[in-house]
């Protein structure tokens, strides 16, 4: 039944062995005997050996047949009962088999298992034989077992692996050999099971995918080299960073294809270095190049490469791109110093300061330069100047939440005590970086502004005066100027017709054209006299009701910028109740704060505590004999007085004390004053100095002398 | 002098900005019997401007572009001896005064009768004719130096200083009879007919000459 290859060799052979002895005495025998009788000494006894024979072939004949038998039964014994030991033998193996041994047909039941399939699966080895293979494969394999089986078939053994469901419902693996015996319709199958192998791989295998899928998405690149300097190694990464697949890369030696050509020498050092195992653990830069010649810096960090056995095989290297965070770096650095550069570059001083504690946190050059080079880490109130008092500001800063941000805190002109200079000063509460709450200060000089703001001024008052503020002497001035033209031309032509007739001989027609030519002449002058009309016209006062105290408080709040600038103290001295006067407001207020100016001016060179300008207005009735009243403002000065030359002369037109003076200031105030009815009358000031005063009528008495005006 | 060296024609250039002025100018200064030339601008007289004009100029001294005065400077750098008369406008007199310091001959302010500018104009024409004769004067004395021969030279510088023929005889150590032969022809060359006369004329053109 159950043959082995073992079983096939010795005992076979000595079954055959003795039955051909046996007959090969048997032959010998018989020749032996034939010879005998064919002897010539029997010759006579051919005849009695002949009957003999007769007789004699036959019993021969039966006794070896008989040896012949009993030997063979004796070997057939012997045969069967070693079949015996052996099949015993083979049964044993066949049950103690740590695999699962089986015979099925090639229809794939089962015709007989051993007892391996029940410790293994769990089915008694009885119950299997009549049911098919397939009904214990998972569904998952039974394709491919039946692919299998279908092979076995065909008379091919096959060889594949399974997994069949236990008694329990669980599966195992198996691995199956099977071997088909065609002739007997059989096939012989070993099966072993795999499951604790295939676990073992299965979590290998995830392991490994796992590897593989981590060294896919890392973006460092890994590069492992060998103590002489080979790569053994790259991930993916590495190879997608420098543009050479992997095959490419491993086993190469140096240089490297990364390698720039023109600092192969750096990149020789840098790896020499690594090889000795000097390579910083900060680990380098290196600029490498990618397949496509592109240059980027890459920062390498190096760690011994170590075996199972704890021997170093080489070197393993993490590789960042460090093109793209350098730039940033490099982008945000440059941010930085630029915005440091911005504020720095700014002639307003800029600080930041906590609002809580007034510790400076920042402060830019220009802050620095007026406040000093050391005022971060200080406080604003103990360095900054000029800045706004506490009570200046809007809402206290250090009460202020993060939710209430940003809120302005300041915003206003500022002088700095010592220089005297202006500075527009804004102040905001604002989160800063690290969120707390700080107020950021900017200060900008205006000084040049204001001063800009207030030439600008002048200029355009100056502009006023000249245009709309014209005097008579002005206007003669200008007059004689544009006249001249046209009544030299007239004079000429007059003289030269008289000079003829005088002389005789002329000819009318000539007398004519040139008569003509100098009435066109008297026309031209008469349209400039027109000219001037009109602009007289237009510069006429617009008188009205207006209270003095408005135009001296306007005239004091322009002059007081001056003021202030020059340290000189404006005091007001304005009699309460005084009534309205009727005047045009505009000139008036020019005239207050041209005679302002003038004693202002004046006062360039008195002492500092004695530079005051007092503005005076009170009630006088002497001015306007016997009516209603008249109003006197003065301008009381401290300053160098005026000699009685220049008395004389005040009034003159183009006559000046100052650079940039016209000399038609006291002048036109003159003009503007005696045109309302007024007087501007100088004196000295007995305390040093001068007064200017003039009168102009309550509105009461000049209601009558205005419609002839 | 005048009928030894007869005058160039003198002519009035009035130079003045305004057209009208320049027009009735020209019809009052030729109603006298002048001889007139107008120019728009102080450009445009410059550029007409030749050495030997003999005359006058009438100048505006306000004007748009060249001023007057700007003129009157160019002309002095230019040596162009023409006199000058401004014509000034109201509040122009300081800028007169200075121009009269620079030479300018006078100053009249508009508008102006025809009197006084006539006699401006005829006391210019006068300066400018005599100045003209007392360089043309200079010049013939000039020449006529040129053409004494050495002798002749040495005996003029003696007479001029005063020396009487015998002394001049002793210096030079020629006869009195030969200084008198050279004297005859030095005041016939130099066309000098006193003694006076030749040293006036020598002294004009070498104011040195008196004092070797």
């Amino acid at each position: 039944m159950f043959r082995s290859d073992s079983a096939r060799g010795d005992p076979s052979h000595r079954y055959w062995a003795v039955p051909c002895v046996v007959m090969l005495f048997f032959a010998l025998g018989m020749l032996a005997l034939v010879w005998l009788l064919l002897q010539p000494g029997f010759e006579i006894e051919r005849e009695v050996a002949l009957r003999e024979l007769q007789w004699a072939l036959p019993a021969a004949l039966i006794l070896s047949l008989s040896v012949l038998v009993l030997w063979s039964l004796w070997s057939l014994r012997i045969h069967v009962q070693r079949r015996e030991q052996v099949e015993k033998e083979r049964d044993r193996l066949f049950d103690l088999s740590l695999d699962m041994l089986c015979v099925a047909g090639l229809d794939g039941r089962f015709r007989r298992c051993n007892p391996a399939f029940e410790r293994i699966l769990g089915h008694a080895p009885d119950s299997l034989p009549g049911r098919p293979m397939v009904d214990f494969v998972h569904d998952g394999d039974i394709v491919a077992t039946l692919d299998a089986l279908h092979c076995l078939a065909a008379g091919e053994p096959v060889k594949f692996e399974n997994r069949c469901r236990c008694a329990d419902g669980s599966y195992k693996w198996l691995a199956w050999s099977i071997n088909p015996v065609p002739e007997g319709g059989l096939v012989y199958a070993v099966a072993r099971d795999i499951t604790g192998n295939k676990a073992a791989e299965q979590a290998l295998r995830a392991e490994s995918a796992f590897r593989k899928a981590m060294e896919d998405s890392v973006l460092t690149g890994l590069r492992a080299i060998d103590l002489s300097g080979r790569i053994i190694y790259v991930n993916s990464a590495f190879c997608r960073m420098v543009g050479w697949s992997e095959d490419e890369l491993v086993g190469a030696t140096a240089p490297f294809p990364y390698w720039p050509k023109d600092s192969l020498d750096v990149c020789a050092r840098n790896l020499q270095m690594t090889l000795d195992g000097h390579a910083p653990a900060s680990g380098f830069e290196l600029r490498i190049q990618r397949r496509n010649g592109e240059l980027f810096d890459a920062r390498f960090y190096l760690s011994p490469l170590i075996d199972a056995s704890g021997q170093q095989t080489g070197w393993m290297a993490s590789i960042t791109d460090i093109t793209e965070p350098k730039r940033v770096r490099a982008a945000l650095e440059a941010t930085h110093e630029r915005f440091e550069a911005v504020l720095d570059g700014l002639d307003a001083a800029v600080f930041v300061a906590d609002a809580r504690s007034d510790e400076i946190l920042f402060a830019n050059r220009a802050f620095k330069r007026i406040n000093g080079f050391d005022t971060v880490g200080r406080t604003v109130r103990g360095v900054a100047v000029p800045q706004p008092e506490r009570g200046d500001y809007r809402v206290d800063p250090r009460g202020l939440t993060a939710a209430d941000l940003p809120r302005e805190l300041f915003d206003g002109e500022l002088q700095h005590p010592v220089s005297g200079r202006w500075y527009h000063v804004r102040e905001q509460a604002m989160r800063w970086v690290d969120g707390r709450v700080v107020r950021m200060g900017i200060a900008t000089d205006s000084t040049e502004r204001k001063q800009t703001a207030e030439v600008a001024r002048q200029q355009e008052e100056r502009l006023q005066r000249t245009s709309r503020l014209i005097t008579m002497g002005e206007m003669a001035s200008m007059l004689a100027h544009e006249l001249n033209q046209p009544l030299s031309a007239i004079a000429n032509y007059c003289a030269g017709c008289v000079t003829r007739m005088q002389g005789g001989k002329w000819k009318p027609e000539d007398v004519l054209a040139v008569m003509q030519k100098a009435s066109f002449q008297a026309e031209r002058a008469g349209k400039i006299i027109r000219r001037v009309r009109e602009f007289v016209k237009k510069s006429e006062p617009r008188r009205s009701a207006v209270k003095l105290v408005d135009i001296l408080d306007d005239a004091l709040g322009f002059a007081d910028i001056d003021a202030r600038r020059t340290g000189i103290r404006l005091v007001a001295d304005i009699e309460p109740g005084l009534p309205p006067v009727f005047a045009d407001r505009i000139m008036i207020e020019q005239v207050v704060l041209n005679l302002i100016r003038n004693g202002l001016d004046a006062m360039a060179d008195t002492l500092p505590e004695q530079r005051l300008l007092v503005v005076r207005a009170r009630r006088c009735g002497e001015d306007m004999a016997g009516a209603a009243g008249a109003i006197e403002v003065a301008v009381i000065d401290r300053g160098h007085g005026i000699s009685e030359e220049g008395r004389q002369r005040l009034f003159t037109p183009f006559y000046t004390t100052k650079a940039e003076g016209m000399g038609m200031g006291l002048n036109i105030c003159r003009s503007i004053i005696e045109f309302h009815d007024g007087r501007l009358i100088v004196d000295d000031n007995p305390e040093g100095g001068t007064i200017f005063s003039f009168t102009l009528p309550a509105e009461s008495v000049s209601e009558r002398v205005a419609p002839s005006a | 002098m005048s009928e030894l060296h007869p005058a160039l024609e003198q002519i009035i250039h009035v130079v003045d900005d305004d057209e009208a002025l320049r027009d009735s100018m020209t019809w009052m200064l030729e109603g006298n019997n002048y001889k007139v030339l107008t120019y728009e601008s102080a450009e445009a007289f410059l550029e007409g401007c030749r050495p030997d004009m003999a005359g006058c100029i009438v100048l505006d001294v306000r004007m748009p572009g060249m001023s007057g005065l700007e003129m009157f400077e160019e002309l002095g750098r230019r040596r162009c001896t023409l006199p000058v008369v401004f014509i000034t406008g109201h509040g122009d007199v300081p800028m007169a005064v200075s121009a009269l310091k620079k030479g300018a001959v006078d100053f009249i302010e508009k508008p102006f009768s025809e009197r006084d500018m006539l006699r401006l104009i005829e006391q210019c024409l006068t300066l400018e004719r005599e100045g003209r004769s007392k360089r043309l004067q200079e010049a013939d004395t000039a020449r006529r130096l040129d053409h004494l021969t050495q002798r002749e030279r040495e005996v003029l510088d003696l007479i001029i200083i005063g020396k009487l023929n015998k002394q001049i005889a002793d210096v030079l150590g020629i006869s009195i009879k030969t200084v008198e032969v050279h004297r005859a022809r030095v005041m016939e060359k130099m066309g000098a007919s006193s003694l006076a006369e030749l040293v006036q004329h020598v002294v004009t053109v070498e104011p040195g000459a008196l004092l070797r």
